[in-house]
């Protein structure tokens, strides 16, 4: 009996890591999604909106300001920073190859992250977070952290408000035509810079929102801190099918779960071969459904 | 009447070399339905792209409503009040009929209320919330002219619209876009291998062949020309239908 108890509780909140977790890689995920939709481009320095975003968290934290202002900030900082990367480096690259798009992408990262080593530090810095992203909550017989709940209800809240977006507001409306065929959409009358800008923009606000949650789960930023979470985003991605909005966020959430179950199943000595075990499912994934679990088996036509 | 029209002056168009249009010159006039038609790799998509901005020409000039549009992107064309639906049908596959339409009414600056009696006049209410990819072929391509009508373009292009429709379908389609004509006034380039159906529709056609106009004028001039029932009508490969007489019949 008590072990059934304790073995329900694990689960439950083994679910709820995993749906926090889910929901960073999911904001990530919609965000490389959602340039790679409109300008076929896997934007690789994404990493790096959220390397600057969490370093916007640390200097206003170091000038002393708090919290309240970090996040704003750190949002808008991954906002601002997708729009220069699109203006100055990915326009004059505007019908450019899928290889060359991706290269300079890779660049853009390198030099980003060079450039926090050089201008910051190496190393890593410090970012204390209140308290109250430490403490738990107890709901019955399950204790459950803030930091998860807070991590899930603001993904869930920015998923739904740009889902409300993209689906009521009639700018919403063309960048998801333009996410399906942004040629026909060009055809009506949409403006291509337009829809381009606001792709970046809102993928640097995922990434901003994102950051915030990954620092709060650190405490620290590094100029690397990027790459892990790109990489866990492409993968997501790739496996609810590559441009699919909704494959993105779906995406996500499955990586999430495979990543929190090996977690909690796997014994202690094969733990640090996790990521191998991980991608491995992937595969196995890509492989009964090469297209990813959302895109359309593409009909003959 | 001068500045109404969507002309193309002595284009030539050429990709890597090989000419696919070879100085052809056509214009439609507001409250004109001109017809293209041609064997195929005569050019008449080509000649669509040119006149949609989707294709710059080599050599000539596109000129819509007075202004002068060669080399203006598509979006800027589409602005100057072109139109258009596709040979492979470009739907927003995941978005339903109505919000297909909505976006070509938003994409011009149009209102919402425009679109319910635009799908009411393509017959398209009854599926105006069905996802656009779940739909028959025809009912697609109905979408597609739905969608290009709701930004009110002045000149309207049609590719293939009558494709993978059946006789019945195809005279429906006939006597839409006619009220389409009558209702809006908008000019309609329309390129279809259904000559049933062009003959019966057109004010003009226009005929290619590989690159060059060979015949233009009404569709009794066209069906007798014997250039066209050389490299058309005549050919190896023509649609099996009896011309002349089912043009005649009508």
């Amino acid at each position: 009996m008590m072990v059934f108890a304790a073995a329900g509780q694990e689960a439950v909140q083994q679910a709820i890591n995993a749906l926090a977790l889910g929901s960073t890689y999911a904001l990530l995920a919609l965000g490389l999604a959602m340039v790679f939709s409109v300008l076929g481009l896997v934007n690789f320095a994404h990493g790096e909106l959220v390397a600057v975003s969490g370093y916007a968290m640390y200097l206003l934290h170091d000038a002393g300001l708090p919290f309240a202002v970090q996040v704003p900030a750190a949002i808008a900082t991954g906002a601002i920073a997708a729009l220069v990367m699109q203006r100055v480096v990915f326009r004059p690259l505007r019908g450019a190859s899928f290889i060359t798009l991706l290269i300079s992408s890779f660049a853009l990262s390198v030099l980003v992250q060079n450039g926090l080593r050089a201008i910051i530090s190496p190393r890593q810095q410090g970012v204390p977070l209140p308290d109250f992203f430490n403490e738990s909550v107890h709901l019955g017989p399950y204790v459950i952290g803030w930091l998860e709940i807070v991590t899930l209800a603001s993904c869930v809240i920015a998923l739904i408000v740009l889902t409300l977006f993209l689906r009521r507001s009639t700018q919403g409306l063309g960048m998801l035509a333009a996410a399906e065929d942004f040629q026909a959409t060009r055809l009506m009358g949409i403006s291509p810079n337009r829809v381009i800008a606001a792709a970046f923009a809102i993928s640097g606000a995922l990434a901003g929102l994102a950051a915030i949650f990954l620092v709060a789960r650190r405490g620290t930023v590094d100029p690397g801190m990027g790459f892990m979470p790109l990489l866990s985003a492409f993968i997501a991605v790739v496996i609810g099918g590559l441009g699919s909005l909704s494959g993105a966020v779906v995406g996500g959430f499955v990586l999430a779960a495979i990543e929190v179950t090996l977690d909690a199943t796997l014994p202690g000595s094969v733990q640090p071969f996790r990521e191998a075990f991980a991608l491995g499912i992937v595969v196995v994934i890509l492989y009964f459904r090469p297209e990813g679990l959302l895109t359309r088996v593409s009909e003959a036509k | 009447m001068t500045t109404a029209t969507l002309a193309l002056r002595d284009v030539v168009k050429r990709f890597q070399g090989v000419v696919a249009l070879d100085g052809v010159s056509l214009e439609v006039a507001e409250g004109e339905i001109v017809g293209l038609i041609g064997p195929n790799g005569s050019g008449k998509t080509t000649l669509l792209n040119i006149a949609s901005g989707v294709n710059r020409p080599t050599e000539g000039r596109l000129v819509v409503g007075g202004v002068d549009a060669t080399g203006r992107r598509p979006n800027q064309v589409a602005k100057l009040g072109v139109g258009r639906t596709f040979q492979q049908i470009r739907l927003f596959d995941d978005m339903t009929v109505h919000d297909n339409v909505l976006v070509g009414a938003v994409a011009r600056g149009e209102d919402r209320d425009h679109v319910a009696p635009l799908l009411a006049r393509l017959n398209l209410a009854a599926v105006a919330d069905r996802v656009a990819v779940t739909l028959s072929y025809g009912d697609q391509r109905r979408v597609e002219i739905a969608r290009a009508l709701a930004g009110s373009p002045r000149f309207l292009l049609l590719d293939e619209p009558a494709a993978g429709m059946n006789e019945s379908e195809s005279d429906a389609l006939l006597a839409t876009i006619q009220a389409i004509r009558e209702e809006q006034g908008c000019a309609v380039l329309i390129v279809d291998h259904d000559l049933r159906l062009m003959m019966r529709l057109c004010d003009r056609i226009h005929v290619l062949a590989e690159g060059r106009t060979i015949c233009e004028g009404t569709p009794d001039k066209v069906r007798a020309d014997p250039l066209v029932i050389e490299a058309y009508l005549g050919s190896a490969g023509a649609p099996a239908e009896p011309e002349p007489a089912g043009g005649q019949a009508s």
